[in-house]
């Protein structure tokens, strides 16, 4: 049961951070990429790759996860950009639109498509840069890998959290949301905080893929699963509220544990179900805002 | 208003009428230019390819491919001034309904003289009836549930083959090891959620009944893309089994593996083919030596032949990402092209020419008279073995 | 009737195929097309014409195919297999949208998510009934012991194609399609005029899933086989695409959707390696160089060139530009609203109103921004539900009903910020306004019959009276969205007159008019006194509320600070100090 409910903390923290990437855009532009999850496969990729390479080369691990790190959040955060540019912005998103969901759907089936090309359609192991090693606290095993994630979950969301509700640049975010044409009114550029948006979501799915990809399988179909529980995390949260989506994350990782530990053939649907139950008593998540609509 | 309430019967009663005499399809075959198609001419046949080459079973796809063009090339390498096979492949994406589109298009657009696939049992549960139907002799290089081949059986002449350990058979293998050599009677299994798992569980029931009146001690499953395998393992544990039966794909092995690791519990583990995929030890390394046994009916070593082949596979490809799949698309192939190679290219002809086929040399443990009107099944228990890590070698234990 | 003559010939051009293309894996396709665009046809309907969402639809092609497929096997005849998987579409869609029924947006879309992946593992490890990925075998299709081959089965699912297109056709155009094309455009006004938003919800949701459970019916006999792994979430996906990149909402989108679905992936099939690359790509193309879909994008082009339809002013009409009456009961129009709060967490926007009205009478509210008139008005018509106190309609509670009751109960209303559909042309804006007065059935809209076009016709005319009445019966077949914003101040108005209210709530109907649509809106004022409706009018326009206003209520801070008729409040010192400021203004003004 401990170690159900750690292994579900592990996981859950991992859906956590690439569902606040769906906060992010979607306070900003009142949308969200649905090919996320692809997004993850390839930091994943591009991380295992650049990871092997220096490793292979003889630098450090350590330095080499990091620089991974930092390079596959540029990378990502191109990625971002380009999505914003070709999916998002020429739309004309109004409310009404579903288009978006389609045109990020369209991206990602082009980036699984161009992965399995370039990485080919076999399962890639990532070597996790801290071994294999197993480590006992109280008969709960606990890998040195799963440690690092947990780690880096609490630095990513406290970042998170400061950039958003201390820094200029993450109130801006939160402004475009509220009102843009005020926002725009005050200096704020509200383009340039979509771009932001959407780049700063697409980091977060590609470091979420250099930390999940040692504890999955690295394969070019490995996004779509990922990219829905995230997805689910969100809502089961709250898609407007940062803390909602953390606990919406660890949540659905934890429950998915527990439940294994019942009958695992309905792991998959318990999340589903636990969705449709928050949603009929709390149509805005667990912690989301009520809006009363004026008229 | 009175035109609407006479329209429908009229097309109705024109239908009706019509249904009496209605067109003739697939009569004039070889008139009909294949427009969509793939042309063939006297000096070219084709030979199909309907398998997985995206969605979950990609690789197996990928595998298969790469046996099946090398079969190809050699047969048009040494086929001199004959006819040349043209190999045409489509993917079926993992689903049914695409499966049995791409076998229509082969059969009647490509106009193959057979074809090789699919991966997926699920796919090859809804096509078989029309290759069946056309007459097209078809050998299945990985898809391994046992019912595929059932619906014909009895047929007077069964077009459908299969190169691949069937679930049966696997899984009298591992029993027969597990239950006659070792003793065990406390079993559990664990199976994925997939066409394969589930089709492996029946089986291991199934056997587990009718030959040692024995009943699973536990039974779990996991999902594909599953992180870990921990709640599963735990309750493995608590039913206290003596050894543990893993029906699953290569990277779920892999994480099963680690997730037994990790709970430092390591129950002595029988697994089907797959888990002999070197993707499994790729994944997970030194794991693999500890306890973990799996039915095998290729080794990269079991023969010269076999052994040429895999080189061949790397010198033309680079890596043989999966060799056991690679051997079977092989030898699925070339027992089309055999076919062809005997009986020309009427597929009603090479289907006989594969059921009675002799002194085939196989880099796969097929015999060299594969198929009998009763068995379609090239690769049969007695062909397969268990298996085991010895220093990252597979070898025989 | 051009429209049989078409459909005519699409049943000919159908039931021609297996001659032109004597070749099974042509009519295999032809069926797969045929059932593919027949869910498609559905989610179209629920997506393009409520507004609703629905990114599981493969979940009701599956419950339909394994409904047929465990009927039949079970010895039910085909027939009544596909009525059995029809009903059980029903029952989940209708289930669905009930789920669905609070949530918005991507709320909305997990829920139908989570519903297609619960019906997919549901069929992947029920294994015991459903044969889970080792699938069902089914027997062939036979109608009335006549076992269907391949072109028959053709021809069945031809016949079935051309039914469903045919009568999902007549829902777009009766007034159900109407309905829900209002609904998608503003589900508040929807309920205003009497819609009850929530059950037409569930209306569309399950009409949708009865088309898609019908194409998956079809589907399990295609193949005689159908197993779970048929019915993932990538295809729920697919058929979205076919709805968008169609054209969402048009009649030939689906048509045009599926031949990008269904048929480029057979082109490019022997590009194995790269048919998701080319598949994205051209969606994403599409997606931004066709937003409104190809088919709804070549409408557009269309309508630039085409002029629409004129209408003649004729004697009647002119008579009804003066004058309208319907036969409103003369009642006495009695409203009370008792010590009436409303909070939105901390604040208190409308604090212990009373106030009563008694029989016809035109009743002004006023008060500066922010003092709690919108949300008065909100209350009054069911949008907002009180935190506290009682409103009396006749002497009956109605404090608790939502907007449409209120309708119903004969309150209705204008909206401030404009609430027209506006992808309906004007005169369809009013005939919604209708709603309550319709009398055929869902049967009689389905099938056209002959008591359907008469009533359409009715109410066709009634609703240009109407626009002729606010002067915009000229502009009667333009699409309400094109008109300007005064113009649509007036269509809202029409359509609250349609209602055939006894109390009309005006909100702010002068804001943003002219002159000449100012004059309008009074002479409807007082032309709706005359025979019997009250009125109550929130205007900041005092010279409307001074020359039309019996009384007059005032608020601020969300309490009521004076009420009387005009000439009292012109001269009350708390309503003056609210619009004006503090005392010492009062004052200088007054001169007190």
């Amino acid at each position: 049961m401990l170690q159900a409910i750690v292994s579900g903390l592990i996981v859950g923290s991992i859906y956590a951070i690439i569902a606040q990437g769906y906060y992010i855009t979607y306070i900003t532009t009142r949308t969200m990429n649905f090919g996320q999850g692809d997004f993850l496969m390839v930091g994943s990729l591009l991380g295992l790759t650049s990871l092997t390479t220096m490793m292979a080369a003889g630098i450090n691990p350590l330095v080499a996860l990091l620089i991974t790190m930092i390079v596959i959040s540029g990378l990502t955060a191109i990625l971002g950009w380009g999505l914003e540019r070709i999916a998002i912005r020429p739309l004309n998103n109004n409310f009404m639109s579903i288009a978006w969901i389609l045109s990020t759907v369209a991206v990602s089936m082009m980036l699984r498509n161009i992965a399995m090309l370039i990485w080919g359609r076999n399962v890639i192991p990532f070597p996790s840069p801290f071994g294999n090693e197993v480590l006992r606290f109280a008969g709960v095993g606990i890998t040195m890998h799963e440690l690092f994630v947990a780690v880096c979950a609490i630095l990513i969301m406290a970042c998170l959290f400061i950039f958003l509700k201390k820094s200029m640049l993450g109130k801006a975010l939160a402004a475009v949301a509220f009102n843009p044409d005020a926002a725009s009114l005050m200096g704020i550029n509200p383009r340039m905080m979509a771009i932001l948006a959407f780049a700063l979501s697409s980091v977060l799915a590609g470091i979420g893929g250099i930390l999940v990809g040692p504890i999955t399988n690295t394969a070019f179909y490995m996004g779509a699963t990922l990219g829905l529980k995230a997805f689910a995390a969100a809502i089961i949260g709250g898609l407007d509220n940062p803390m909602g989506i953390l606990i919406g994350g660890l949540l659905l990782g934890v429950i998915e544990q527990v439940i294994a530990l019942g009958d695992s053939a309905y792991k998959d649907a318990s999340a589903f179900l636990l969705i449709l139950l928050v949603l009929i008593f709390m149509p805005q998540g667990l912690m989301g805002k009520k809006v009363k609509e004026k008229f | 208003m009175k035109k609407r309430n006479l329209l429908f019967p009229l097309v109705m009663m024109t239908s009706l009428f019509f249904a009496g005499c209605g067109p003739q399809i697939d009569q004039q075959a070889s008139s009909t230019p294949a427009s969509g198609g793939q042309q063939q001419t006297a000096s070219e046949f084709n030979v199909g390819l309907a398998i997985s080459l995206s969605g979950g079973t990609a690789k197996f796809g990928e595998a298969v491919k790469r046996g099946v063009e090398l079969a190809v090339d050699e047969y048009n390498a040494e086929a001199g001034q004959g006819p040349k096979a043209k190999l045409v492949v489509y993917d079926d994406e993992a689903k049914p309904e695409k499966s049995v589109e791409i076998v229509q298009r082969l059969i009647q657009q490509d106009k193959v003289v057979g074809f090789v696939g699919p991966a997926n049992s699920g796919n090859a549960k809804a096509h078989v009836k029309f290759a069946q139907e056309a007459g097209v002799p078809e050998v299945i290089p990985v898809a391994t549930a046992t019912a595929i081949l059932e619906p014909y059986a009895k047929e007077d002449k069964n077009y459908i083959f299969r190169v691949t350990p069937y679930d049966r058979g696997q899984v009298e293998t591992m029993l027969k090891w597990m239950i006659e050599e070792k003793k065990f009677s406390k079993i559990g299994l664990l199976h994925d959620t997939t066409g394969y798992g589930q089709g492996g569980k029946t089986d291991v029931e199934n056997v587990l009944k009718d030959k040692y009146n024995l009943q699973l001690t536990a039974v779990d499953s996991f999902q594909v893309g599953d992180t870990n395998m921990e709640s599963q393992l735990t309750k493995m544990k608590a039913a206290n089994i003596e050894a543990l039966i893993f029906y699953g794909l290569a990277p779920e092995g892999a994480q099963f593996l680690k997730s037994r690791e990790k709970l430092n519990y390591n129950p002595l583990t029988v697994a089907s083919w797959t888990m002999g995929d070197p993707t499994v030890k790729e994944l997970v390394g030194d794991l693999v030596n500890k306890d973990v046994y799996f039915v095998q009916s290729f080794t990269i070593d079991q023969s010269d032949k076999a052994k040429a082949f895999h080189e061949k596979v790397v010198q033309k490809f680079g890596e043989d990402i999966f060799p056991i799949a690679t051997a079977q698309g092989y030898d699925s192939a070339r027992m089309i092209l055999e076919g062809v190679k005997k009986a020309g290219t009427d597929p009603k002809a090479v289907r006989d020419a594969i059921e009675n086929m002799d002194g085939f040399e196989a880099v796969t443990a097929a015999g060299s008279k594969p198929f009998t009107k009763e068995n379609h099944d090239a690769l049969t228990s007695e062909n397969m073995f268990l298996a085991t890590y010895k220093d990252g070698v597979i070898v025989k234990p | 009737m051009k429209k049989w003559m078409i459909y005519a010939a699409i049943g000919l051009a159908l039931y021609a195929v297996p001659w032109i293309f004597p070749n099974s894996y042509y009519i295999h396709m032809a069926q797969g097309f045929l059932y593919t665009y027949i869910v498609v046809v559905g989610l179209n309907f629920l997506v393009g014409l409520s507004g609703q969402l629905s990114l599981g639809h493969a979940g009701f092609l599956a419950i339909g195919g394994y409904t047929i497929a465990l009927l039949t096997n079970a010895g039910v005849p085909f027939l009544g297999g596909l009525i059995a998987a029809m009903v059980a579409c029903a029952i989940a869609g209708a289930v669905v949208a009930m789920l669905s029924l609070r949530a918005k947006g991507p709320y909305l879309a997990m829920v139908t998510i989570a519903f297609g992946l619960l019906v997919e593992i549901i069929a992947n490890r029920w294994v015991d009934v459903t044969g889970g990925p080792a699938g069902l075998y089914l027997s062939d299709p036979n109608l009335f012991g006549f076992k269907m081959g391949v072109v028959e089965y053709y021809w069945f699912i031809a016949l079935v194609t051309i039914l469903v297109t045919v009568l999902t056709d007549n829902l777009f155009t009766s007034r159900i399609g109407r309905v829900f094309r209002a609904i998608g455009n503003s589900e508040v006004a929807s309920a205003t005029v009497g819609v009850n938003v929530r059950n037409w919800k569930v209306l569309a949701f399950a009409i949708s899933a009865v088309i898609a459970g019908i194409g998956g019916a079809l589907f399990a006999f295609q193949n005689a086989y159908i197993n779970s792994d048929s019915f993932t979430w990538d295809r729920s996906i697919l058929f979205l695409i076919g709805v968008i990149v169609g054209g969402s909402g048009t009649r030939l989108g689906p048509v045009i959707g599926t031949v990008i679905i269904f048929l480029l992936p057979q082109w490019v099939q022997s590009l194995y390696d790269y048919h998701s690359l080319i598949f994205g790509a051209i969606l994403l193309l599409s997606l931004i160089l066709l937003p409104d879909g190809i088919v709804g994008g070549f409408n557009r082009l269309r309508h630039k060139n085409k002029n629409v339809k004129q209408v003649t002013i004729d004697n009647e009409l002119q008579k009804a530009s003066n004058q309208v009456t319907w036969a409103a009961e003369r009642s006495q129009t009695v409203l009370n609203v008792q010590k009436a709060v409303m909070d939105f967490g901390g604040y208190r926007a409308v604090d212990e109103v009373d106030f009563q009205l008694n029989g016809p009478e035109v009743r002004g509210l006023i008060g500066p921004n922010g003092s709690g008139k919108s949300t008065t008005v909100n209350l009054l018509t069911g949008v907002y539900l009180p935190t506290s106190g009682n409103i009396l309609w006749k002497d009956r509670d109605v404090t608790s009903f939502s907007p449409h009751q209120m309708a119903t109960a004969g309150i209705t209303r204008t909206f401030q910020n404009l609430q027209l559909f506006q992808e309906l042309t004007v005169v369809q804006n009013v005939m919604v306004g209708f709603h309550l007065h319709y009398r055929t059935g869902f049967v009689a809209n389905l099938l056209h019959t002959r008591g359907f076009h008469q009533e359409e016709q009715r109410f066709e005319t009634e609703a240009l009276r109407l626009l002729s009445f606010v002067g915009l019966a000229e502009k009667a077949y333009e699409q309400a969205g094109n008109l300007s914003y005064g113009e649509q101040r007036l269509v809202e108005i029409a359509r609250a007159m349609a209602v055939k209210p006894q109390l009309l709530i005006l909100d702010e109907p002068a804001a943003g008019a002219s002159q000449y649509e100012v004059e309008k809106i009074m002479k409807v004022i007082r032309n709706l006194k005359e025979i019997g409706i009250s009125i109550i009018l929130v205007e900041h326009h005092m010279e409307i509320v001074m020359n039309v206003c019996d009384n007059i209520t005032v608020l601020d801070f969300g309490k009521k600070i004076a009420e009387g008729d005009p000439a009292h409040i012109q001269n009350h010192p708390h309503v003056i100090e609210a619009y004006l400021g503090g005392e010492e203004v009062t004052k200088l003004v007054v001169g007190k």
